[in-house]
């Protein structure tokens, strides 16, 4: 368009903030919804009714009933649980490298590329180098016997599989709760160090009175981000790892929804699924809750 | 903060180093062991190989098609972060700017999505492209991918361009711009680092993906690279090397970026997406 005819045609043609605040949204929000909202309505649906995927009769909440009777979703309820024992131990993992990275010592860098390159794998790869790791005849069990140990059969048991699939879970996630800890890290006064310092505090005082403290509320978003991925992020390491056995000792609230869809459950598994979208809600709330107040904070 | 003495900073380098050693051997027990036959694997599983070996590749190639599925991941996860990577900037822009009926609404809703686990959303969505058609059809894992993309990316990206003045945006619009170029010429621009980790982040989400792909392309030829090497690894327990070798050709692409590009992904993750 010429710039002689702008003022008038252009103005015309332009759209208000408005409407271009609609035109803008709109694929995101048609994707959003077709592909989220949809299917998790759907979701609801299907935890109403007996679906097998090809046939469905509305059964009310029989699905949800069901869930608080049966033996194995307690059983898997249980093993969730569990698996938080992980939430503890990254946070710990993530403190203690991250108050040693932030001395900044030689090749802090690298190390805290390094630090992060398991959060960049998936759990597939992870999985499946710990599943050699830890096979019978693998390196781990090698290092035992080297020792004069005897061998264990790591994903023979509920109780040592578990343990292979937490220490996977943490070795993959520490990465990022150390950068979140050293970037609020970075933010903290100076001064309050010189001020120690006069007062004659050492490095241990200095890390215990005040670095610490002062990251509380990033320790506390660490902690709940973790405690989602235990209910969200351990889908794949049980793929590949153990299945969900022996038995059902490692079956997640998030495996076990792939369970009944196996079994042609699809109603049963959906109740599952929306019990799990629940917890995960929550958690997201809980989540943003954190990240507001530490906002208001700063 | 004051350097503390010489001897805590050497062992403080220590720890650290036996920590960095402990995230790096994994991936370079996959690497060496990647090029060796099985024979000498089993003989010495932790030694370099005797002979570098490329006929794990060339198994994996011409048994067990690991290239269409690499070609097939590679498709679905540029075409996803492209088009989510957009669309989100997109949405940020006036939920971050523009004040318009229903916009805490629209946010709300959109936020809530962040954290939706694949774990709920594949049955119904087997379901849904089961009656559209869509299975071991990549349309279907494109688009679930990339709305799965969006909330997060709007999430972050709106919290990017809220912290544009707004005397900037408003002389632009003073100076006769649209709102729309207004959105291209500073907006975007503005965007851009944040944008550049986006990408990087939904590349990694999208790439590593197990649940979704697994079952909506499940046939061989249309299978995406991590299910189908989830696959390789349940069938063959005894051969590591092979399956090493798919893991190796698997985890490059990301080892790569985190290579490449940390300084998008470091900094951003730390600066952009929490704070």
């Amino acid at each position: 368009m010429s710039d002689t005819t702008t003022s008038v045609s252009a103005r015309r043609r332009r759209l208000s903030p408005r409407a271009f605040a609609v035109l803008a949204l709109a694929p995101a929000f048609a994707l959003v919804a077709g592909m989220l909202f949809y299917p998790l309505g759907y979701s609801f649906w299907l935890s109403l009714t007996d679906s097998d995927g090809i046939e469905a009769s509305f059964v009310g909440l029989d699905n949800y009933v069901d869930l608080l009777s049966d033996e194995t979703v307690r059983e898997v309820l249980v093993t969730n649980a569990l698996f938080l024992i992980s939430v503890p131990l990254v946070l710990v993992g993530a403190l203690v490298t991250a108050v040693l990275m932030y001395e900044e010592v030689w090749g802090h860098r690298l190390f805290r590329i390094l630090f992060f390159l398991p959060s960049v794998l998936s759990t597939v790869v992870i999985g499946l180098v710990f599943r050699t790791f830890f096979a019978y005849d693998g390196p781990v069990n090698d290092l035992l016997e080297a020792i004069g140990m005897e061998p264990v059969n790591w994903f023979g048991e509920g109780g040592t599989a578990m343990a292979v699939i937490i220490l996977a879970l943490v070795w993959s996630g520490f990465g990022y709760g150390m950068l979140l800890l050293l970037a609020a890290m970075a933010d903290i006064d100076p001064d309050l160090y010189a001020a120690a310092r006069l007062d004659g505090a050492g490095w241990w005082a200095r890390t215990w009175d005040i670095t610490v403290p002062s990251i509380r509320r990033v320790l506390v978003f660490v902690s709940v981000i973790n405690v989602s991925y235990v209910f969200t992020s351990l889908f794949g390491f049980i793929f590949v790892m153990t299945s969900g056995g022996p038995g059902y000792s490692t079956t997640t609230l998030d495996y076990l929804i792939f369970v009944r869809f196996g079994d042609g459950s699809l109603g049963a598994g959906s109740a599952v699924a929306f019990l799990l979208f629940l917890i995960v809600l929550v958690l997201t709330w809980l989540q943003f809750r954190v990240f507001r107040d530490e906002q208001e904070r700063s | 903060m004051t350097a503390p003495p010489l001897r805590y900073r050497i062992g403080i380098f220590v720890v650290l180093l036996v920590i960095a050693a402990s995230c790096v051997y994994p991936v370079l027990f996959m690497a060496i062991n990647a090029v060796k036959d099985n024979s000498d694997y089993v003989v010495s599983p932790y030694g370099l190989p005797d002979e570098v070996t490329w006929s794990n590749v060339r198994r994996l190639v011409d048994d067990y098609d690991v290239l269409s599925a690499l070609r097939n991941s590679v498709l679905v996860s540029i075409v996803g972060v492209a088009v989510s990577t957009f669309v989100a900037a997109f949405a940020a822009f006036p939920l971050a700017k523009i004040d318009f009926p229903g916009r805490k609404l629209v946010w709300a809703l959109v936020i809530s999505m962040v954290l939706v686990p694949s774990q709920v959303l594949f049955i119904p969505a087997y379901l849904m492209f089961s009656d559209l058609g869509l299975i071991n059809n990549e349309l279907s894992v494109i688009l679930l991918y990339t709305a799965r993309a969006i909330p997060f990316g709007v999430f972050l990206l709106a919290s990017t361009f809220r912290a544009i003045p707004n005397e900037l945006l408003e002389s632009s619009e003073v100076d006769g711009s649209s709102t729309w170029q207004t959105f291209r010429s500073i907006v975007l621009p503005m965007g851009r680092p944040a944008m550049a980790t986006l990408s990087i982040i939904s590349f990694l989400t999208m790439w590593n993906e197990l649940l979704l792909g697994y079952l909506l392309v499940p046939d061989p030829g249309k299978q995406l690279l991590t299910p189908a090497l989830a696959l390789l690894g349940g069938q063959h327990t005894t051969d590591q090397p092979l399956v090493l070798a798919g893991l190796l050709i698997s985890a490059l692409p990301p080892i790569l970026v985190l290579a490449l590009l940390s300084r998008f992904l470091v900094k951003g993750i730390a600066a952009g997406s929490v704070r």
